[in-house]
């Protein structure tokens, strides 16, 4: 059993266009990865298929030796609960929750007890600099708050792999560039993969690999060719 | 500027708004059917009230040709009894005639109401008895569920020189007393204040009807308001929006309405028969009302909105946007309770505005539990956040952070639960049988005394003729009771008594008698007389060992055989409780229309409410909660508000009901009342699945297409 992330030949066909064609991908524990592309391109769907929400037309995805397109529905979900975090463009977090307890959700229906997942939390959100705002709920967060908020939830289990869709979407460039920092820097001290989809080119400058995503299939982008988009950028 | 774009809000093709759309044209729909329906009770009220007034005959001061004789009596078939007005001109000269009646029955024959004529039609005794001539047209009917007929004495018969006989001068005068009015104004309260009660499930479902995606539109204002339009205008916007929703169903039910009660020979949902265009409106009226009602979906709207802008942060939190409303909070439970006491204490004092205020304080109560049962659920849902399952803890948090909007759906099935129960007692109370066939007195025989007008000395040997092996005893009836023809002996042989009970004399009634011939037959004094001095009878004391019901129905066959005039019977039939039929089919139908309006609006809410919550449960299903862990928290979410908003409505249903019983001296219907909170009860199981199954339809719906709004 393999760890970190293998994708083989992944297609995902709509009746309009083929999203994508064939993708192919190995990232290792630790490693940081950018996914380029312009809006369309398919980032989002070729995240949706990694972490088991949107099904492909064909091609394997194995995380942490897991396949989990083989997986039922039900153990798909449980799997992604336990071992994938998410973190959405718009933070996603529940507004009947407090900070510390959007945190605390995947880690209260993993059947962890109340206050062993209330201090899980808090250490994530000091970890985060949120400490002072765990108890806010969503609505009286910053658009920065509310996406390290986001980002607590989704490492809460401390996840094989981190996906991130245009999580720096919604910000300025100072928080921004924070955010993609905080992310890689997770990626590098907890070993876990880190794959951000993203059109910022200086997002995708503090990743370790960045791919583009053409007609349907990963490009890797050179690391001065990197340097010069976020330069012009 | 701002209508352009309200219409444009309004028919956004967005799937919140194209549910938005279906909300309002359902639900206004239904209101516009409910107000209209309200005011078609009315109309048809003022026309049965106009037609009742002309059928009234004013009585002569000055004998006059043209004058018409009447009498009255009373004939019972089927539980119901039947008014027969007995005619007959008072000179050869065509007498003035009560308006539905070209011309007067000929003798021996009847004219009667159309409710009549098919009542004989099912009754086989009646078609015996009764020889119609023809049917009344609805002109001459005030109901089209009265029972009465013009019946003209037979050949050789007359109303002339009959105390009881009155002289008509004209009909439909404003000084008309005669006959009695078939309309009872008790009933007549409280179906006006059964209309008046349907206003509350009206404004229940027209508020879950507003509320329809009303975060997404709510998310537009914000919009709007975050770019600098100012909050007048914003809630201006709201309310053209809701009112440019609103006037499809509007129309639609306008016109629906109006074509339909052309047509109605019933009111919807209840028994009550009404002659087709007695419910229909006149066209001004009926735009007035729709018109009135688009006015009244504006004002809410415009209302609500400036309400919710007011107090509410752009992206505030929900609960905390009605936490401004404490006065109105406490004010309804004060203004029930206050208006409760008002009516306890006008029925202690028999005082007529004891049934008003009763409405008024259902009225109040029904507007209370919603107002309590949001605050209660808020409560609950921090309880049930304490618990260490992570659903229930869920489940837990989001009840208590927006009671509102996710119990919307309970409050309509709360008003349906407290309505039930109290009309249930209503019924109950109404519907009470005090005397029942088998607490009759059980004698070894049985009594029935005969009444006529226009004695005959052969009636009396024409009626034992008619009813062979029974004892027919000839009376008169005198200023002081009636005088029988009959000896103490005789009386005492039909009664099985010992004839030593006649010691005291032939014509003196012995106490034991007198008293079982007043159970028998009332308090009607009689008195004992020798046989000649009764030698034209127009009573008759009827004996025979068998059942009452046998010799009621035999006497009144044999009394319309023979052409008595206005015969009336007196027997321990009296005394059976009769019911009363009209109050009921109005309860009957109040008790449907309640439940299939709030039903309908209940199903609104709770599809606005799956809508409401899928992003939620999106977030969720993406985090990796399986369905099993959805379905629970859904159950948990549905089922906690459900069965709270019935205990809640159950115990103030109750706690009106029970007052009311005991102030009506009848026992609580328990079994009904547990069958009104069982129904209930399982309506909200359910419920629960349709729910949760449609959750997750939409859930998988909303995986295909995961862009936020």
């Amino acid at each position: 059993m393999s760890a970190g992330l293998v994708v083989e030949r992944l297609t995902f066909v709509t009746p309009e266009r083929r999203l994508l064609d064939g993708v192919d991908l190995v990232v290792s524990p630790g490693t940081a990865v950018a996914i380029m592309g312009p809006s369309g391109s398919g980032k989002t769907t070729f995240l949706q298929c990694l972490c088991g929400i949107r099904r492909p037309t064909s091609g394997r995805v194995v995380i942490d030796g897991t396949a989990i397109w083989r997986l039922r529905e039900d153990r798909r979900a449980a799997f992604r609960l336990a071992r994938v975090g998410l973190v959405f463009q718009f933070g996603e977090l529940l507004p009947e929750l407090s900070a510390v307890e959007n945190v605390m959700l995947p880690l209260r229906f993993l059947g962890w007890e109340r206050s062993r997942a209330e201090q899980r939390a808090h250490q994530l959100l000091e970890e985060l600099g949120l400490a002072h705002r765990a108890t806010a709920h969503p609505e009286q967060l910053s658009g920065g708050e509310i996406q390290r908020v986001g980002i607590a939830r989704a490492l809460a289990t401390a996840p094989a792999l981190v996906l991130a869709d245009e999580p720096t979407g919604m910000l300025d460039e100072m928080t921004a560039r924070v955010v993609a920092q905080l992310l890689v820097s997770i990626a590098h001290q907890q070993g876990t993969i880190v794959i951000i989809a993203t059109h910022d080119p200086i997002v995708a400058g503090t990743c370790d690999v960045t791919y583009r995503l053409r007609d349907g299939r990963l490009w890797p982008i050179a690391p001065e060719e990197r340097q010069e988009i976020s330069q012009c950028s | 500027m701002l209508l352009t774009l309200a219409v444009r809000l309004a028919w956004s093709r967005h799937i919140d708004y194209r549910w938005r759309q279906v909300a309002f044209l359902t639900g206004c729909f239904l209101c516009t059917v409910l107000l209209l329906g309200g005011m078609s009770i009315v109309q048809l009220f003022v026309r049965e009230d106009a037609r009742d007034r002309n059928r009234l005959g004013t009585v002569a001061s000055t004998p006059a040709p043209t004058d018409l004789l009447m009498q009255l009596s009373f004939e019972n078939a089927d539980g119901q009894s039947i008014m027969l007005l007995w005619v007959e001109p008072a000179t050869s000269e065509p007498p003035v005639l009560p308006p539905g009646l070209e011309t007067l029955p000929d003798p021996g024959t009847m004219i009667v109401s159309p409710a009549l004529a098919q009542l004989i039609e099912r009754d086989e005794a009646l078609r015996a008895r009764f020889r119609v001539a023809g049917v009344l047209d609805a002109s001459g009917v005030p109901s089209a569920g009265d029972l009465f007929a013009y019946v003209r004495p037979g050949p050789g018969r007359t109303l002339r020189g009959d105390v009881q006989t009155v002289r008509i001068a004209r009909f439909g005068g404003p000084d008309g007393t005669f006959p009695p009015s078939l309309r009872m104004e008790g009933d007549r309260a409280f179906v006006m204040g059964l209309v008046f009660c349907l206003g509350v499930p009206t404004l229940i479902v027209l508020t879950v009807v507003l509320s329809a995606a009303s975060r997404s539109r709510d998310r537009r204002l914000a919009l709007l308001r975050a770019l600098g339009v100012a909050r007048l205008r914003l809630a201006v916007l709201a309310a053209y929006e809701a009112t440019i929703l609103a006037t499809p169903g509007i129309l639609a039910a306008a016109a629906s309405w109006m074509l339909l009660t052309r047509h109605l020979d019933h009111v919807p949902l209840t028994d009550r028969p009404v002659f087709p265009g007695d419910l229909s409106l006149p066209l001004p009226i009926a735009a007035g009302g729709a018109l009135a009602f688009l006015f009244g979906v504006f004002s809410m709207s415009l209302f609500s909105t400036s309400w919710s802008l007011a107090w509410s942060r752009p992206a505030g939190r929900p609960s905390l946007v009605r936490s401004e409303g404490r006065v109105v909070r406490f004010a309804f439970p004060i203004a029930a309770l206050a208006s409760f006491a008002l009516s306890a204490r006008s029925f202690g004092r028999g005082q007529e505005g004891a049934f008003v205020w009763f409405v008024i304080s259902a009225v109040f109560c029904m507007l209370t539990v919603p107002i309590l049962y949001e605050a209660l659920v808020r409560a609950i849902g921090a309880l049930l956040s304490l618990a260490r399952t992570a659903e229930v803890w869920l489940a837990g948090r989001q009840l208590a952070w927006d009671p509102v909007r996710l119990t919307r759906p309970y409050a309509a099935l709360g008003t349906v639960v407290l309505l039930g129960i109290t009309l249930v007692t209503y019924r109950a109370l109404q519907t009470r049988v005090e005397v029942t066939r088998s607490d009759l007195p059980h004698g070894p025989v049985s009594v029935v005394l005969l009444g006529w007008s226009d004695p005959q000395p052969e009636d009396i040997v024409a009626l034992r003729s008619r009813l062979p092996g029974i004892a027919v005893f000839p009376g008169r009836f005198a200023e002081d009771g009636v005088e029988l023809g009959v000896t103490c002996y005789d009386l005492a042989q039909q009664f099985r008594s010992d004839p030593t009970l006649c010691s005291t004399g032939p014509f003196t009634l012995p106490d034991t008698l007198a008293q079982d011939l007043v159970a028998l037959i009332g308090g009607v004094p009689l008195r004992l007389v020798p046989a000649e001095r009764v030698s034209i009878a127009d009573a008759a004391l009827v004996v025979a060992p068998i059942s009452i019901d046998e010799l009621d129905r035999r006497v009144a066959d044999a009394a319309w055989a023979t052409g008595l005039v206005a015969p009336s019977r007196l027997s321990l039939l009296d005394r059976l409780t009769r019911l009363h039929p009209e109050v009921m089919q109005w309860v009957d139908g109040g008790i449907d229309t309640v439940t299939l309006s709030l039903g309908i609006g209940a199903l609104l809410g709770l599809v606005d409410r799956v809508l409401l919550v899928r992003w939620a449960r999106l977030v969720l299903w993406r985090i990796g909660l399986t369905q099993g862990q959805r379905r629970r928290i859904d159950f948990v979410q549905v089922l906690v508000p459900a069965l709270l908003v019935i205990l809640l409505s159950a115990l103030a249903g109750i706690g009106l009901s029970v007052p009311l019983s005991l102030i009506a001296d009848v026992l609580l219907p328990s079994e009904s009342i547990l069958l009104v909170i069982a129904l209930a009860i399982l309506g909200v199981m359910g419920t629960t699945c349709i729910v949760v199954v449609l959750g997750e339809r939409i859930d998988a719906a909303v995986r295909e297409n995961v862009t936020p709004v």
